[in-house]
């Protein structure tokens, strides 16, 4: 039984490779009927396989030949439509640098640059006071950084207020519903 | 990237390229001559509509599925590497396409017209159907995709193991494996037709 299974995977590699039986397998198959009918059977397969292989293909439609060369030229104007990138002069890399290096030493004096006066209560009702029109002729630069810097000094001052307020809740929230004996326990509650 | 400056209105040289392998006419492609890929669809397009058309069963889908196969295999002529067959790499790009052709009808649902009821003893009419189609149609109905594909390269192209491995995109070793169970199939299949007949 191992010799038939043997010679069995022989035949499928012969098969496979397109070569003859070694001699061994040879000499089996004449004393094995049923490996012999296997090997006759499977040569069989393959002959047949082969030779329907063409009856079975069929004729593409005339018209595909030139659809496929017409998507193949379409194909290559659209590449050849890209424009190839441009050589480099040598004289870029030496404008780049000395524009970096310029733009370093603006970057430095903007930043060096002393801080702005505070904004003063004075500036911030001249701001109020002032019409649209005297708005658009007073506008410099300077005059926007200084009343913005202005506008924001009410804010901070309303958001104190509005915590102060919730503190002083939270305070009186504590001394009329919390129990004196927790609270006394627990002092950081209303710290 | 396609390959560089392809060269639209090249003189003629379809005399020349009939006489040219098919690795040949992809280097000469790979420097920009377009006849000479057309030369390559006129050589490979039957054969590739062919096998799109075991792939898919669908002759419109193949022609479709050949005609992208072509295209791809054109924008990507630089990669093809003449050191390797140039049919192996094309029918390998028809095998994707078809593969990604799969995947995306796998999505839709398909309405297809309903079929005549057959109201005959269905056993005789799975045996008279059985009798009437061919032996590569039997294949397909009784193969797994797998098998039938590595049984239509080996015996329906004439690609060698390692060629069909190279398509398949798997090692020699399994392409073995394939084959032996498809054939052993087949084998016990039409063993069994022919003893019903008689």
């Amino acid at each position: 039984m191992i010799t038939c299974w043997l010679t069995r995977r022989e035949i499928s590699r012969c098969l496979d490779d397109d070569r003859p039986l070694a001699p061994n397998s040879e000499r089996h198959l004449q004393s094995c009927a049923a490996c012999a009918q296997h090997y006759a059977e499977q040569r069989q397969l393959v002959g047949q396989l082969s030779q329907q292989a063409g009856h079975d293909q069929f004729e593409p439609s005339p018209f595909l030949r030139g659809r496929i060369v017409a998507a193949v030229r379409q194909a290559a104007e659209v590449d050849t439509a890209i424009p190839a990138p441009m050589p480099r002069p040598s004289w870029i890399g030496g404008l780049g640098l000395s524009l970096g290096a310029a733009a370093a030493i603006v970057i430095g004096i903007v930043v060096n640059r002393p801080a702005p006066p505070p904004a003063s209560a004075e500036l911030i009702s001249k701001v109020i006071q002032l019409s649209g029109d005297q708005v658009i002729e007073e506008t410099t630069g300077q005059s926007i950084e200084a009343w913005s810097v202005a506008l924001n000094e009410p804010l901070e001052s309303e958001l104190q207020f509005v915590m102060n307020d919730a503190r002083s809740a939270i305070d009186s929230l504590a001394e009329n519903f919390i129990p004196k004996s927790l609270l006394a326990a627990n002092t950081s509650i209303t710290q | 990237m396609a390959p560089t400056a392809p060269s639209l209105e090249a003189p003629s040289v379809d005399s020349q390229n009939i006489e040219l392998s098919a690795e040949e006419l992809a280097l000469r492609c790979q420097d920009g001559c377009l006849e000479s890929f057309e030369t390559l669809v006129d050589q490979f397009e039957q054969r590739i509509v062919n096998f799109l058309n075991k792939m898919v069963r669908s002759r419109q889908d193949a022609e479709d599925l050949a005609q992208d196969t072509f295209v791809k295999a054109y924008k990507n002529i630089h990669r093809f590497d003449p050191k390797y067959k140039f049919t192996t790499w094309l029918f390998t790009i028809a095998k994707r396409t078809a593969m990604n052709h799969y995947r995306a009808a796998k999505s839709t649902v398909e309405l297809t017209p309903e079929k005549e009821i057959d109201e005959r003893d269905p056993s005789v009419a799975l045996e008279e159907k059985d009798q009437a189609e061919g032996l590569w149609e039997k294949a397909k109905r009784l193969l797994k995709p797998n098998q039938y594909n590595a049984l239509w390269l080996r015996y329906g192209e004439g690609f060698s193991i390692g060629e069909t491995a190279k398509v398949m995109e798997t090692n020699e070793l399994r392409v073995r494996v394939l084959l032996h169970r498809a054939r052993n199939k087949m084998a016990q299949h039409l063993t069994k037709q022919q003893g019903s007949q008689s």
